[in-house]
């Protein structure tokens, strides 16, 4: 084997052994079978009758999801539009591309230009849609994302309960969609004047998981830091906040919803559970039902005496109306409490 | 107070835990699974690559494993090793019911090594050090093979391979040892 060759293995595969182990393996399925391959989980994807599926996606959207998902199977690579695989983020994700107004920002720094292309913020979350492309194409790199994404205005920064998502576009572009919970919640609507940074970007290598990699704590990734700073003016979209105070009682344990905060893109739905409940954290397993849309508890964060508080995989645009949150059960470290607790209200 | 759940916090994010978010949203959303899919089939190939006679027979089990973790995605719980673990164990017994038991690596005539280029009298010593690696590798016990195979082929953790073939991780890493141990000793590599 050329010297070459083991160097394209990676840092963690100079032993000759595991870098000749590594070619065997290295078997590439033809152009044709690939094609077919891809031909009929997109077709079986397109046949998929989901059990929950309309509650995902918006009606019209879904047979344009799985085209894109197609076409996106033959792309593959970094020559496709990079842009495009944003709307392959569904769910809580969606909402900065589909709703987000563009922005539009681009930064290089070190030869990595992160670009912020929308950002959308409503009454419970801020989102971003940030792109990031290595232009210098670096050898040894297999992965870039850029989800690391701190967000201040006048009125604090918005890094608490934050998270992110990424699709790679080959080895050397990925879109990526953060987003923020607001300093204050409701985040009342009107026009905000953010800073964004990028503090750092992340970049995989392409070395493989040694023998002993959970035991090392074997990690490919690598920061790249910036920062990559952006400055623009956003509108905040409403929200409702609905205080149903209603409860339910099982098997001696009571589930008192206190206040619902509904937006267009994440309900944040707050819970307290009290009465015969062993100590410790329970997360909530179930659903919301607003009409014919059912929302799905996703995220969710304990406080102090039993006060859960948890997102959902998706929001509505107008709030009035019947509600029902069910739970299904009560998930603690070791037990599970089944329920249901079921809770009815209505919103003017 | 802490997010919990499906989704991280802050950071860039190994590619198993988004692998996690993806498969919460997959059990609804037909377009999760694809990126799933698009992500990990070259894994699953390669591995069941190993346990189809034909490259053909390697693309129908990799589509058979992926149809029946579509139907299972509900089931699908994060403990353990991970999507593509997950995957992979289906994608196995998918071969087992296919009849094909034992993994068998492709012979190098069969397959073109994709990192392989060069003069002809190289290609022909490379092509006989695979053969010789080849026949090594198949001389190992089963399960050693196997999990060199979800090593090399898939690129799993120890931790991964062991949910595969329901082993512990540390069994699972002394069943590697020795299987590297075995292929040191017998598969001479001219350095």
């Amino acid at each position: 084997m050329s010297t070459i060759d083991r160097h394209r293995i990676g840092p963690g595969y100079s032993d000759p052994l595991e870098a000749d182990l590594l070619g065997v393996f290295a078997v590439q399925p033809s152009p044709d079978v690939l094609e077919r391959l891809d031909e009929r989980i997109g077709q079986t994807l397109r046949d998929w009758a989901p059990p929950k599926a309309r509650l995902r996606l918006r009606p019209g959207r879904r047979a344009g999801v799985i085209s894109l998902l197609a076409a996106a199977f033959l792309i593959s690579g970094a020559n496709g539009s990079l842009k495009a695989l944003y709307l392959l983020i569904n769910g809580p994700f969606d909402v900065p591309w589909h709703r987000g107004v563009e922005v539009n920002l681009s930064q290089t720094v070190d030869g990595y230009t992160v670009t912020i292309d929308r950002a959308y913020a409503d009454a419970t979350r801020l989102a971003l849609a940030i792109s990031v492309v290595d232009e210098r194409q670096r050898p040894g790199t297999t992965q870039v994302g850029a989800m690391a994404a701190t967000v201040t205005d006048a009125d604090g920064a918005y890094t608490s309960g934050s998270g992110a998502v990424s699709i790679p576009d080959g080895a050397f572009a990925a879109v990526n969609v953060a987003w923020k919970t607001p300093p204050v919640l409701p985040f009342p609507p009107g026009p905000r004047r953010l800073h964004v940074e990028v503090p750092f970007i992340g970049v995989r290598d392409d070395s493989i998981p040694p023998v002993n990699a959970d035991e090392v704590g074997w990690n490919p990734w690598h920061r790249v830091a910036g920062p990559w700073v952006f400055d623009f003016e956003l509108t905040v979209d409403g929200g409702t906040t609905i205080t149903p105070d209603v409860a339910a009682e099982v098997d001696g344990i009571r589930v008192h919803v206190s206040r619902l905060i509904v937006a267009p893109s994440v309900i944040r739905v707050e819970l307290q559970l009290d009465g015969e409940l062993p100590a410790g954290d329970w997360s909530p397993i179930g659903e919301i039902r607003h009409g014919n849309r059912v929302m799905h508890f996703v995220l969710g964060s304990f406080g102090a005496n039993g006060t859960v508080t948890y997102l959902t995989d998706g929001g509505v645009d107008n709030a009035s109306g019947p509600w029902t949150v069910t739970i299904d059960e009560l998930v603690g470290n070791d037990t599970r409490l089944v329920g249901p607790w079921v809770l009815d209200f209505t919103a003017p | 107070m802490d997010d919990v759940g499906a989704l991280r916090v802050e950071g860039e994010v190994p590619i198993s835990d988004r692998d996690e978010e993806l498969a919460l949203a997959a059990r609804t959303d037909p377009a999760a699974f694809g990126l799933l899919y698009e992500r990990h089939r070259l894994a699953v190939f390669r591995y069941l690559r190993t346990r189809a006679p034909s490259e053909d027979d390697a693309a129908e089990l990799t589509a058979v494993a992926f149809e029946r973790a579509l139907a299972a995605m509900p089931r699908y719980r994060s403990t353990g090793g991970g999507i593509l673990a997950w995957l992979l164990r289906i994608g196995r017994n998918a071969s087992i019911d296919a009849g094909r038991r034992t993994s068998t690596v492709p012979l190098p005539d069969d397959e073109p090594d994709v990192r392989r280029a060069g003069e002809p009298e190289t290609l022909a010593i490379e092509r006989e050090r695979r053969a010789s690696l080849v026949a090594t590798i198949n001389e190992l016990p089963t399960i050693q093979r196997e999990a060199i195979v979800l090593r090399y082929a898939a690129r799993l953790t120890a931790r991964e391979i062991g949910v595969v073939i329901d082993r512990t991780d540390q069994a699972t890493q002394k069943l590697l040892s020795r299987a590297l141990a075995t292929l040191r000793e017998n598969h001479h590599v001219d350095d």
